[in-house]
C-alpha cells in the first residue's frame, strides 16, 4: 500500500487490484455529487447567509463548494453573483441563464472584467481547508488583483477540537445505481475523507484531504497580504471569517 | 515548442478558422498560468486583422477532454468579450455552449 491517506476499511479496499483509487474525487460524479452534498455547511443555512450578508449591488465572486440551486436562486434574487468552477461536472444544474455568469479560470474573468473588479469574494462550505500554509499565502495574495480596494473576503474554516470529538467514521448513501461508502477521520491537523463505491461495472475509492486552521492563524496569515480579519460567527462545528482588503 | 502545443494549436487553429472562415489568423502566444485559486490554465492567442481570440484549457479530474473558454477582444475594446465554452478531446474542439452575454 502507498502512502494515500486511506484508512480504516477504505485503505482495506483500495490495496486490492480491482479497485480503482482516485486522486481527483472529482473525477466521479457520484462522488463528487456525495462530496458536494455531505460538505453543506452543517449548522448554517447557506442561503439565509447570503442573503443577509451580501448586498445586491455588491459584485460578488464565488469559488468552491457551492450548490447549482444556491446560485440559481440567489441570482434569479437579482444578486450580481459570479462563478469560477473549472470541474464542468460541478456545473451542472446552473440554469442556461446564468451560465455567463460562469467561469473556468480567475485569470478569465480579469480579461473580461478587468482587475479590482469584485466587492466581495465568497468561498463557501470549508473550501479553505484544500489549501495547504503554503498555498494559502499565495492565496491570499493572489486573490488582492480580484478584489475592490475596499473589497472583502468570507469564508468558513471547522472547528478543530469540535471535529476530534465528532467526526463521523462510516456513513452511506444510496445514490443512482449504487451505495457510497464514506468517512472522515482527523488525523494531526488534517481532516481526511474517504469514499468507497461498488456498482456492477466499477468499484473505487477516493479521498479528499483538507487541512484545519485555527482562527488566529489565518488571521495571522492574512495579514501578511494585508488583510483585517474578524470573526462573524463562532458556532459549534464551524466558525465564519470576514477579511477586508487594505490599501 | 512541444508536441502537445503544436498540436492544440493546429486543432485551435482549424476551429476557429472554421469560425471565422473570411479572416486569416496569425499565432500570438502560448503560456500556462496559475489563476488567483491555484488552478493552471494553457492559454493560446491568435490574432487576425478584426480581432484577437483567446482560447484557454483547463483539465478535468477525469481527464476524457479538457474544458476550452474561447474569448475575443476587437480593437474598438480593452477586454476581452466570451464567446463560447468547448471540449477538447481526441485532438478536436468541439462546442460545449454558446454565451449570451456577460
Amino acid at each position: 500500500m502507498d502512502d494515500r491517506p486511506l484508512f480504516g476499511p477504505f485503505a482495506r479496499k483500495g490495496s486490492y487490484s480491482r479497485v480503482q483509487v482516485f486522486d481527483h474525487l472529482f473525477a466521479d460524479d457520484r462522488f463528487t455529487a456525495l462530496y458536494q452534498e455531505v460538505a453543506i455547511l452543517p449548522e448554517v443555512d447557506e442561503l439565509m447567509l447570503y442573503r443577509r450578508y451580501l448586498q445586491k449591488e455588491d459584485r460578488v465572486l464565488v469559488h468552491g463548494n457551492f450548490s447549482a440551486t444556491l446560485f440559481n436562486t440567489l441570482c434569479a434574487e437579482g444578486y450580481d453573483l459570479y462563478l469560477v468552477e473549472s470541474e464542468l461536472t460541478r456545473i451542472a444544474g446552473i440554469a442556461d441563464l446564468y451560465l455567463h455568469r460562469v467561469y473556468g479560470l480567475s485569470n478569465e474573468v480579469v480579461d473580461v472584467m478587468g482587475s479590482h473588479a469584485f466587492n466581495k469574494i465568497i468561498l463557501p462550505g470549508t473550501t479553505i481547508a484544500r489549501y495547504s500554509r503554503g498555498e494559502l499565502l499565495l492565496f491570499f495574495r493572489n486573490i488582492r488583483h480580484l478584489l475592490a480596494t475596499d473589497g472583502q473576503l468570507l469564508i468558513s474554516i471547522h472547528n478543530a477540537d469540535y471535529l476530534r470529538q465528532n467526526v463521523q467514521p462510516i456513513a452511506s448513501r444510496r445514490m443512482e445505481d449504487c451505495t457510497l461508502f464514506y468517512g472522515q477521520k482527523v488525523d494531526r491537523d488534517r481532516l481526511i475523507f474517504n469514499t468507497y463505491l461498488k456498482s456492477a461495472s466499477d468499484e473505487k475509492v477516493g479521498y479528499v484531504v483538507e487541512h484545519l486552521y485555527e482562527t488566529d492563524t489565518l488571521f495571522e496569515f492574512a495579514k501578511l497580504s494585508r488583510y483585517r480579519g474578524r470573526t462573524l460567527y463562532a458556532g459549534k462545528s464551524i466558525s465564519i471569517l470576514e477579511f477586508d482588503k487594505i490599501g | 515548442m512541444d508536441e502537445k502545443v503544436v498540436k492544440l494549436k493546429a486543432s485551435c487553429l482549424s476551429f476557429i478558422e472554421t469560425l471565422f472562415p473570411e479572416e486569416h489568423f496569425e499565432f500570438v502566444e502560448h503560456t500556462i498560468l496559475p489563476d488567483a485559486f491555484g488552478k493552471s490554465g494553457t492559454h493560446l492567442t491568435f490574432k487576425s486583422d478584426e480581432r484577437e481570440l483567446k482560447l484557454s484549457f483547463v483539465d478535468q479530474a477525469h481527464s476524457r477532454f479538457e474544458r476550452v473558454f474561447l474569448a475575443e477582444k476587437t480593437p474598438e475594446s480593452p477586454f476581452f468579450s466570451r464567446m463560447m465554452e468547448a471540449t477538447y478531446e481526441d485532438g478536436q474542439l468541439y462546442i460545449h455552449h454558446v454565451l449570451k452575454s456577460d
